[in-house]
């Protein structure tokens, strides 16, 4: 179960405005995909170490060291820039 | 009226020297400009894949070893999620449950006597961009922001002290004690003008005598050893206020200013702090064995306290002279040098902390950067002990080798600035000195010992700094019978 208050929580966190009407809906909307999800809970994991990758893999290191990147082009996708810096709106307001 | 414990937990974050960033190969140099050492992964671009810098793991783990923490075999990243614009992926990488260092702790020096501060962890985390507010000098009244992404993913270290710190005084030494292990291991260059050591402290009071931690407040913005000890007294003062008068404490971050000495509550329209941490994906774990650890521990140099008290048991420096001799490494490494060329290391003490430190300081210079060589320093000492120069010419020298770089013999040699020990010459400048003062010879001749030291003082003079002293003294005072 999704409840009214965690879909309002979720989107102050996730920046996302919802109405009344869109808070109800995403609660049931995530309720299902979390339900389904549940099934996993059905599978015997009491042998198995908890893991923080989906394959058995370790140690992928690379050396330190300073490979140039064309940075400019980085800067074509942003909506605003001023000099070289990415211009973003006022952050807090008073 | 209830007296007041103070508790305190430091967060220092070191930046870890390295060539290139935590997770892709963009520089890590300091003042470029805005947005030029940047690329897909620091920036957050979709698709972009992180590899982690193993030269940063390595110095966390020699952190870590010489902090006494255990070095854990398992290590995962986190992603701790939250908006600003600083950060461009919506999330830091960040290490939480499994981080490289736990449980050690370090030994601080606070007025003569040690204080062992626990440290409840060490974690590998990347740095977020930078944001230049416009058209105000704070935030609040920004008109808008520029974000430079030259400082997103530069690699972190943060060290978290156990609420083991009892006064402002003692947190400032165990930050300046920090500074000088993580610039001593070479983990961090320890610059806090450009931001490379950063500390916040978590602030509580309670009643003396009891356990319970009471409510803390959280101090940030803390770039200096001054402010640290500043702002921890603001911060004292204030709590102590507050529960003097029967309020409560709100547990909130406090902003310290430097310039104004004071602090400001950071009101957040943020909800209460939810990161949302799960292991990144794009990361897999790492696995660090003992034979790793044990590599790493081999290149461990000798800390700064051990070649202090080392210093004093061994050599029979002084407490201030061996901690002259241990305030950096490279100080440390050109004392050991000089030393081993077969100078008394109260004589090199005396050198580096004396003539070479003032001139050091006058040009803005460092022994690392200077042209003096422990080789020349060893040289030079060897000719003042043997007579060759005197301690005035000394003087010169040190400065021209300073300056020039060159050998002392070759300066000696060129300027002419062997000391005069020939007797003759000696003897006959003492006659032509003694012929121009007349009136400084009859006071000789009634046992007036206090002339000598002009006279001596004008031979000098006469001989440019040349003649040997001692040979002035001893031909005058046989001269006028004096002892």
């Amino acid at each position: 179960m999704i409840s009214t208050e965690d879909v309002r929580h979720l989107a102050t966190l996730s920046r996302l405005r919802f109405n009344e009407a869109e808070v109800a809906q995403y609660a049931k909307d995530l309720g299902s995909i979390f339900d389904y999800a549940k099934a996993l809970n059905e599978l015997p994991t009491d042998d198995i170490a908890p893991s923080a990758h989906a394959i058995p893999i370790e140690n992928v290191f690379r050396e330190d060291g300073v490979v140039p990147f064309d940075a400019d082009t980085l800067l074509i996708n942003a909506p605003e820039q001023e000099g070289h810096a990415f211009k973003v709106p006022q952050i807090l307001a008073d | 009226m209830t007296q007041w414990e103070v508790v305190i937990g430091l967060e220092i974050h070191a930046q870890v020297t390295t060539q290139s960033k935590l997770f892709c190969s963009c520089s890590t140099q300091f003042g470029s400009t805005p947005n030029t050492q940047v690329c897909p992964v620091c920036t957050g671009m979709p698709g972009a894949l992180p590899v982690l810098n193993r030269t940063v793991l390595d110095k966390a783990i020699t952190l870590g070893l010489a902090t006494h923490c255990t070095i854990n075999e398992h290590n995962e990243f986190a992603r701790k999620n939250y908006f600003y614009p600083d950060l461009p992926k919506g999330y830091q990488i960040s290490q939480l449950d499994k981080p490289i260092c736990s449980l050690g702790y370090l030994d601080v020096e606070v007025d003569g006597s040690t204080r062992r501060i626990g440290l409840t962890r060490i974690h590998m985390e990347e740095d977020a961009g930078k944001l230049v507010h416009q058209g105000s000098d704070n935030i609040k009244g920004a008109t808008h922001s520029l974000v430079d992404l030259n400082r997103s993913s530069v690699p972190l270290v943060e060290i978290v002290s156990e609420p083991d710190i009892r006064s402002a005084k003692e947190a400032k030494a165990y930050m300046e004690s920090m500074a000088q292990i993580v610039r001593w291991l070479g983990v961090c260059d320890g610059n806090l003008e450009e931001g490379s050591l950063r500390c916040d402290a978590n602030i509580s009071l309670r009643p003396k005598g009891t356990e319970t931690l009471g409510t803390k407040t959280e101090v940030k913005n803390l770039n200096s050893f001054k402010s640290v000890e500043r702002a921890i007294l603001l911060e004292i003062e204030r709590q102590t206020d507050i529960l003097d008068e029967g309020g409560t404490i709100i547990q909130e971050t406090r902003h310290y200013n430097e310039a104004t000495n004071s602090t400001k509550s950071l009101r957040s329209k943020e909800e209460a702090h939810d990161y949302r941490y799960f292991p990144d994906p794009d990361l897999v774990p790492i696995a660090i064995d003992r034979a790793w650890v044990s590599r790493i521990e081999q290149t461990l140099p000798e800390l700064p306290t051990a070649r202090h008290k080392r210093y004093q048991t061994e050599l029979g420096l002084s407490d201030y002279d061996a901690g002259k001799m241990t305030v950096d490494r490279e100080t440390g490494d050109f004392f050991e040098a000089t030393l081993s060329l077969g100078s008394s290391a109260k004589e090199i003490a005396n050198w580096l902390n004396g003539d070479i430190s003032a001139w050091l300081k006058e040009h803005s210079s460092t022994l690392a950067i200077c042209k003096l060589t422990p080789a020349h320093l060893a040289e030079m000492l060897k000719e003042l002990i043997n007579g060759t120069i005197s301690g005035k010419i000394a003087k010169q020298l040190v400065d021209d080798m300073l300056e020039t770089g060159t050998h002392p013999s070759t300066l000696i040699k060129e300027k002419g600035l062997a000391q005069v020990n020939d007797t003759g010459a000696i003897n006959q400048m003492i006659d032509i000195v003694l012929s121009e003062n007349p009136k400084a010879v009859e006071d000789l001749k009634a046992g007036k010992v206090q002339t000598m030291g002009f006279i001596v003082g004008q031979v000098m003079r006469k001989s440019q700094g040349k003649a040997n002293p001692d040979q002035v003294n001893k031909r005058l005072k046989e001269l006028f019978s004096l002892s």
